[in-house]
């Protein structure tokens, strides 16, 4: 990689970063956004109303970190998977991890739960949904990659069908509305809680990702290949898939079913770094984050109620796909 | 001179159909072997049990001193490579990824590729001839490319045993004999090598003993001028072959040739 592709990629989330706090509907000037961040660490005179620092500190900032860590941690994971599945067409929902926590908190929506545990069940269902799918593929002691994919596709769509079963029981006035807000996916009730809930599963698991990127390109060979080079595939696959189970469960649980990142974002990684997961990985994290960073700001500003995420990342993501798809005709891949 | 690796009375079988029985084979340093038989005889398998892809039901394999049933898939890919058939990849690694995942078995598990490994898989693509091809996309090169490729890759992992699956089958005529001459190669490097083909003529030609495989059994072993015969052929093939003897223009002496007969073919027209 370039070092000013390098460049780029650190700064890029760090300029989106910053713009995300003084971007929004209550205006705040870039410079106050910066002495309310420093007044943080060196006392300095406040010169700027407590609202702002309110809004910057307790609303515009978790809700940044959260957008970032869930968007890096599902491109990240996307790119794993269509590592070890050998295809670019695969999302990190293919194990069935978004159906089974999209259950999990349809369930406790309509249990009238609070937050903290909507989001335990979520998290807990995903983890659940995933270790079906592993389990049911499992053979030989093995689990060959059509097996995966399709014990993935029972439980989603168990899943998916459990889900129907709890919308149609919701009372719908309230609890079918809050059902299908949340599959709708947002960040709008971001709090600090939610980014030290997610912080740990999302960071250990991108880590575990990061730590083993090279190998990924001997997994993406095949599985009897990679076995040929000394990879152990049935225990690094195993490690990959909790990774990013972690993070998608984590991500799931907090931000509602966002989809697409997942998918999309390896492939424009793809196409700035190349194939090789080395360099792939930590890319996909760069342009992952800023781009829910940014979906997110468009959800919060385009108009005076919030847009759920999922339509949006859709919406704008599937004409950039098209887009780039069209210009590249398809060589990337 | 002692094997490299031996194989004692070895079986397989998925579930209760065996596909080979009773095997013995010793390989020694350099050696070509090349085992013949028809499609379906069990000689894929055989070459992936002998990777520890599979594992045998009866008998036993030694790499050196190793039995291979008690090797980790790490301490096998340091002693066995192997080049697969038809070889795709399902995204556009540049050729020299692709060799530099020869270094997997070397590197620890964390580890990526060091400086060092990008120079031994450099000098693997020289051998090769293949070194301008190293920004290439795999993607994007001839099957007769690619398969030069594979074979930089399995000289990077640096192993003392080379497998390889009908390593000549979809390439051209000049391309088959441009890896069966890299094959020679590495055999003078000391590899033992072996490999199962579809033409009879290669093992004529480039290797220093052929094995004749038919349902799961060895039905001979020995240098390919002794055990190749026309009445060999016809068993495991099941068609007349003739063998012809003709001068060996590279040398003095004559070299055979394998002939399917004409009559054999006459349902074919039409």
């Amino acid at each position: 990689m370039s070092k000013k592709k390098l460049v780029l990629l650190v700064i890029l989330p760090l300029i989106v970063f910053f713009v995300s706090l003084f971007w929004g509907r209550y205006p705040i000037a870039p410079l106050d956004v910066f002495r309310i961040l420093i007044s943080k660490i060196i006392p300095i005179q406040h010169t700027w109303p407590s609202t702002m620092e309110t809004i910057i500190m307790s609303v515009r900032l978790p809700r940044a970190l959260l957008a970032m860590l869930v968007g890096a941690g599902l491109s990240i994971s996307g790119a794993s998977f269509q590592g070890i599945f050998s295809n670019p067409l695969v999302s990190p929902d293919i194990l069935g991890v978004t159906s089974a926590a999209g259950f999990g908190a349809a369930v406790a929506i309509l249990c009238s739960f609070n937050s903290t545990l909507i989001q335990t069940s979520a998290f807990a269902f995903g983890l659940l949904g995933v270790g079906l799918s592993y389990m049911i593929s499992r053979v030989y002691k093995t689990t060959p990659i059509l097996m995966l994919v399709l014990s993935g596709v029972i439980v989603a769509s168990l899943f998916g069908a459990l889900t129907s079963a709890t919308k149609y029981l919701a009372d719908p006035e309230l609890k079918l509305r809050d059902i299908t807000f949340w599959l709708m996916g947002s960040m709008a009730s971001a709090s600090w809680k939610d980014v030290f809930r997610v912080f740990i599963p999302i960071v250990v698991g991108m880590s575990g990702l990061l730590m083993l990127r090279w190998r990924l390109n001997l997994l993406s060979m095949g599985d009897e290949e990679a076995r040929s080079l000394g990879v152990r595939t049935e225990r690094l696959k195993g490690i990959i898939i909790v990774c990013t189970t972690l993070i998608t469960a984590a991500s799931v649980c907090v931000a509602g079913v966002i989809g697409w990142i997942g998918l999309v974002i390896p492939h424009v990684a793809r196409m700035i770094v190349g194939p090789d997961h080395k360099v792939l990985l930590p890319t996909s994290i760069a342009i992952g984050a800023c781009y829910l960073l940014i979906i997110d700001d468009i959800a919060r500003t385009a108009t005076t109620t919030e847009i759920p995420l999922g339509i949006l990342t859709a919406v704008i993501g599937a004409p950039f796909f098209a887009y780039l798809l069209r210009k590249t005709k398809g060589g990337w891949k | 001179m002692t094997a490299i690796v031996s194989l004692k009375d070895a079986a397989f079988s998925y579930g209760e159909t065996e596909i080979f029985g009773g095997i013995s084979l010793d390989v020694s340093a350099g050696e070509i072997v090349c085992i013949l038989g028809a499609n379906g005889c069990g000689k894929t398998t055989l070459l992936r049990c002998i990777n520890s892809s599979l594992r045998l039901k009866k008998g036993k394999i030694y790499v050196g001193e190793d039995d291979i049933a008690t090797l980790s898939v790490d301490k096998v890919a340091l002693k066995i490579g192997f080049v697969f058939q038809e070889h795709s990849a399902p995204f556009p690694f540049s050729v020299l990824e692709v060799v530099r995942m020869g270094r997997a078995p070397h590197m620890k598990i964390l580890a990526t590729p060091s400086k060092k490994d990008t120079a031994i898989a450099e000098e693997s693509l020289a051998l090769v001839g293949m070194l301008h091809l190293k920004n290439k996309p795999y993607t994007q090169i001839s099957g007769g490319e690619r398969q030069l490729i594979l074979i930089a890759r399995t000289l990077a992992q640096n192993p003392e045993v080379i497998l390889m699956d009908e390593p000549t089958s979809h390439l051209d005529f000049r391309n088959q004999t441009i890896i069966l001459q890299m094959i020679c190669k590495l055999a003078e490097k000391g590899i033992a090598v072996i490999m199962t083909s579809h033409l009879p003529d290669h093992a004529l030609l480039y290797s220093s003993r052929v094995a004749l495989m038919k349902d799961g059994g060895f039905l001979a072993v020995g240098k390919p001028d002794e055990v190749m015969t026309e009445e060999s052929l016809k068993n495991i093939y099941g068609i007349e072959v003739k063998m012809v003897t003709v001068n060996d223009p590279n040398s003095h002496g004559t070299i055979k040739i394998v002939l399917p007969m004409k009559e054999l073919t006459n349902h074919n027209k039409n």
